[in-house]
């Protein structure tokens, strides 16, 4: 057992004694206090003349709104965010309630503007008021089974496959071509003799006829394209877009009009036992992300309003759900709003299935990161102007992010603003209360004349890694930041990857240097080393405590991708990041992607088994056509950090170019425990890892 | 107020009084504020109607009632203004010298303790102060098992951090 351990047990004989033992003074008070309880004139005379005077206040301050002279309200045309600050003796708020219709449509039809309040003092309100939360996921880091590749432990993101059990849960990815192909959703086992199909769940076009008539025949058709999935013990939950069109056909002809009626994200929620659909939920407004962390699913949408549907309109098994005015809330501070609802449904999937929703005036959220109980939002911004002179003013790209705390109900937190943009997810990380993000900016410069704006066609790349925290008031603000040093001049970020006390970020413009960054101390992070290759990483992922794998793109000396690289490095020493031996490297003409550089979630890693695998894509010359035609790979590497090139191939499916067709492409690989299974469109193959290679145990067709 | 006896009462009080103590001696790290708030609590428990099934379920809930009271009480003004004063006392003790090595060591324990987030808080003094397993942890703070687990490992690394 650690020092710290034993001391901790010892803590209990070091609590200095009790001072008081007064169990009857306790009971005695309380029984008194009980009997004392009758009805006090004067204490009522008092209660009275308080009651009185709240109301008096309230009435007043309802007139005073009515009347519009309120520094608060924005129907007040003197109101400007910014100008009443000197003036303004009242607390100024983080999150406001919408309190009227008039209000509401005021608000959504606010013009886009670009410059944002930021207050010291600044009070959170919670939104919706929840129970306790309960306790993390305990996730073990090396697994018998798959498990996706997700950025946060403990927090679930939607993919096309997941492991169960025994089970595999199958959604492969289909893309329209000319006639939509039926998603379909595949439920596979796993047993002694290999892998078994134990059903089928389609999702065929729903058609209703809505009228038929002499000369027209009108069609009603809605579309789920199935897109994700998740599965807990107790349910599956498939998740995507819905289309609702109407197409109306003239009798005895082919002419036929389609107008789109409505659209919506959907859930559909299926018992996992029984392959009931237990129930159906449906969100307004196209989907950001989800994440579904201790048994909560939670969708965030982004809802944009329309004149007839100003409200967003949802629907919770067959029951319409739509907001209350007054549970409306904005916050000035976050930018204008341009007609745009952030709408978050949290589904409690513990018990009985519930929904809890939020409503938000926002401007249009791009991205969202999510750890322990905070949710962050992220805006991206084209352009923060900051005019220098008359004459000549720069303009570059930020990033704002709401920060939203789920830990009893929700409530927002905070805001904070950041120069640069994001590259990925992985570029915003949380650990120990300290937010960092590494962003790029791209900043312009422009001159002023005759009140015009004319622009230089020259721009700079600027790298920060920012770290934010909360001060003793509990407000959010900027601790420690580097502003200069990551990557030379014109190099962008490429890849980032936090781990706890250091961050490895990878900038490219001919080079890639990749920069160890030390961020033990959050008011100073240091870059502590930086490593030059030739070509850039564009994923990295960790291997044990002190290593990282490199996947992306090798390049020649002039910047020029040429191929596929995978390279380990060893960051153990800080001062002193390396690579281990030599890359793995695939060239152009045989594989120019990597499904797991554009979905971090298409890697398949085995930690107990040192290996890993992805799909890789290429033009390969067809012998047959003599062209350059689509092929396909899916390989499985072996780590080893020992030898001269610690990353070799173990197994690999390849269909050339000849063969290749959309319904056998590669989608994924997963394991349970020794048995790997190759997912196809429309095959799956089940394979025995013998130790020094795979062997077939069965193949299965999916219809 | 509920409905039993004095004597009743009194059986109940020196039956879970040192515990309750302990949770928020360890929370408070003062005698005084730990008796106000044990205090406070037996009263909640003699206002309050729930009424329990068995011995146990009674225990887990005065623990959470001590452990939400001492969350109240650590975040409100007064107490605030009453800690500035007892860390000047501490650190003129140090500084003559008259602490001990071990007590040194068992304050600074405390002083950790008192920083951690509240969820690792809890189990910390649970596990460690209380010597409750961790199914009963379970029970008490109405999380499951492995979320008891993960919080602990968590607790641990962030002491092991600072110690």
């Amino acid at each position: 057992m650690k020092d710290f351990e034993k001391d901790l047990l010892e803590v209990k004989n070091n609590i200095e004694n009790s001072q008081k033992n007064n169990p009857d003074e306790i009971y005695q008070y309380c029984k008194a206090k009980k009997q004392a309880n009758i009805f006090n004139w004067r204490l009522f005379y008092r209660l009275g003349m308080c009651i009185l005077l709240l109301i008096s206040i309230l009435l007043s301050t309802w007139a005073l709104i009515k009347y519009n002279n309120l520094p608060n309200n924005p129907n007040n045309p003197n109101h400007q965010l910014g100008e009443n600050q000197e003036n303004d003796n009242k607390e100024k708020k983080l999150v406001y309630r919408v309190t009227s219709e008039e209000e509401l449509k005021k608000l959504l039809s606010e013009k886009e503007n670009n410059y944002y309040l930021f207050d010291e003092s600044l009070d959170a309100e919670i939104m919706v008021p929840g129970n306790d939360s309960s306790g993390d996921i305990y996730k073990e880091t090396s697994s018998s089974s798959y498990q996706t590749n997700i950025q946060v432990e403990g927090i679930d993101e939607e993919d096309i496959v997941k492991v169960n059990g025994d089970y595999i849960y199958y959604l492969p990815k289909t893309t329209m071509y000319n006639k939509r192909i039926e998603n379909k959703f595949y439920i596979l086992k796993y047993s002694e003799e290999g892998v078994v199909l134990e059903k089928t769940i389609s999702f065929p076009i729903d058609e209703e006829n809505v009228e038929e008539n002499e000369t027209h025949k009108i069609l009603k058709t809605s579309c789920f394209n199935c897109k994700s999935l998740y599965a807990t013990d107790k349910y599956i939950i498939l998740l995507g877009n819905v289309t609702v069109n109407v197409k109306i056909t003239k009798n005895g002809t082919n002419n036929t009009y389609t107008t789109n009626y409505e659209n919506y994200y959907a859930v559909n929620i299926y018992d996992i036992n029984t392959y009931e659909l237990v129930s159906e939920i449906k969100i307004p407004g196209t989907n950001v992300s989800t994440r579904l962390t201790e048994d909560k699913l939670y969708i965030i949408n982004n809802y944009m309003e329309n004149e007839d549907y100003y409200l967003p309109m949802g629907n919770f098994n067959e029951n319409y759900i739509f907001p209350k005015v007054e549970d409306i809330y904005y916050c000035p501070s976050f930018g204008s709003i341009v007609n745009n609802y952030l709408i978050i449904y949290k589904i409690d999937l513990r018990e009985n299935i519930e929904l809890e929703e939020f409503y938000f005036l926002s401007p249009y959220i791009n991205n969202l990161y999510m750890d322990e109980d905070t949710l962050y939002l992220i805006k991206s911004y084209n352009n923060s102007e900051e005019i220098i002179t008359n004459t000549k003013g720069k303009n570059w790209n930020s990033t704002q992010i709401l920060i939203i705390d789920l830990n009893n109900g929700i409530s927002i937190d905070g805001i904070i603003k950041v120069k640069g943009s994001i590259n990925d997810k992985y570029c915003i990380d949380e650990y120990n209360g300290y937010l960092r993000i590494a962003t790029t900016g791209n900043m312009k410069t422009f001159d002023v004349a005759l009140g015009k704006i004319f622009y230089n066609y020259s721009s700079e790349v600027f790298n920060y890694l920012t770290i934010f925290g909360k001060n003793n008031k509990g407000n959010w603000e900027e601790v420690g930041s580097i502003t200069e040093g990551i990557g030379l001049p014109g190099e962008k970020i490429k890849s980032a990857r936090f781990d706890g006390n250091n961050v490895t970020i990878v900038t490219f413009k001919q080079t890639d240097p990749l920069y160890y960054i030390d961020l033990a101390d959050p008011k100073n992070p240091v870059i502590t080393s930086e490593l030059k290759v030739t070509g850039y990483s564009a994923y990295q992922h960790p291997y044990k405590d002190n290593y990282i794998i490199g996947i992306g793109y090798s390049a020649d000396l002039l910047g020029r991708t040429n191929g596929i690289k995978i390279s380990l490095y060893d960051k153990s020493d800080k001062d002193n990041i390396k690579e281990v031996g030599n890359s793995l490297v695939f060239k152009s003409t045989e594989y120019s992607s990597a499904s797991v550089i554009s979905d971090p979630k298409a890697i398949m890693f085995n930690l107990s088994n040192n290996c890993f695998g992805f799909s890789m894509n290429g033009m390969q010359l067809n012998q047959a056509s003599n062209k350059y035609e689509w092929a396909n790979g899916y390989f499985v590497f072996n780590i080893d950090e020992t030898k001269d090139t610690p990353i070799s191939i173990y197994f690999k499916d390849e269909i050339t170019s000849e063969q290749y067709k959309y319904s056998n492409e590669f989608q994924r690989m997963v394991y349970i425990k020794d048995k790997y299974f190759l997912l196809k469109r429309n095959e799956v193959v089940c394979y025995f890892d013998n130790g020094d290679g795979f062997d077939v145990i069965n193949e299965i067709e999916l219809n | 107020m509920r409905n039993i006896s004095n004597e009743q009462f009194n059986k109940k009080y020196y039956q879970y009084k040192d515990i309750l103590y302990k949770i928020s001696y360890t929370y408070v790290h003062n005698v005084y504020d730990a008796d106000d708030i044990v205090q406070d609590v037996f009263m909640k428990y003699l206002n309050s109607n729930e009424s329990f099934k068995t011995d146990d379920n009674e225990k887990y809930w005065l623990i959470r009632v001590t452990i939400n009271t001492c969350k109240n009480f650590i975040s409100s003004n007064w107490k605030k203004r009453i800690t500035f004063d007892e860390d000047l006392n501490k650190i003129s003790n140090n500084d003559l010298g008259n602490v001990a090595d071990d007590k040194c060591n068992y304050n600074k324990l405390f002083d950790i303790i008192k920083v951690l987030p509240h969820k690792y808080k809890e189990v910390i003094i649970l596990h460690y102060i209380e010597e409750m397993k961790v199914n009963e942890i379970s029970s008490v703070l109405k999380i499951s098992v492995s979320a008891v687990k993960k919080r602990l490992e968590r607790a641990r690394n962030m002491i092991k951090e600072r110690y």
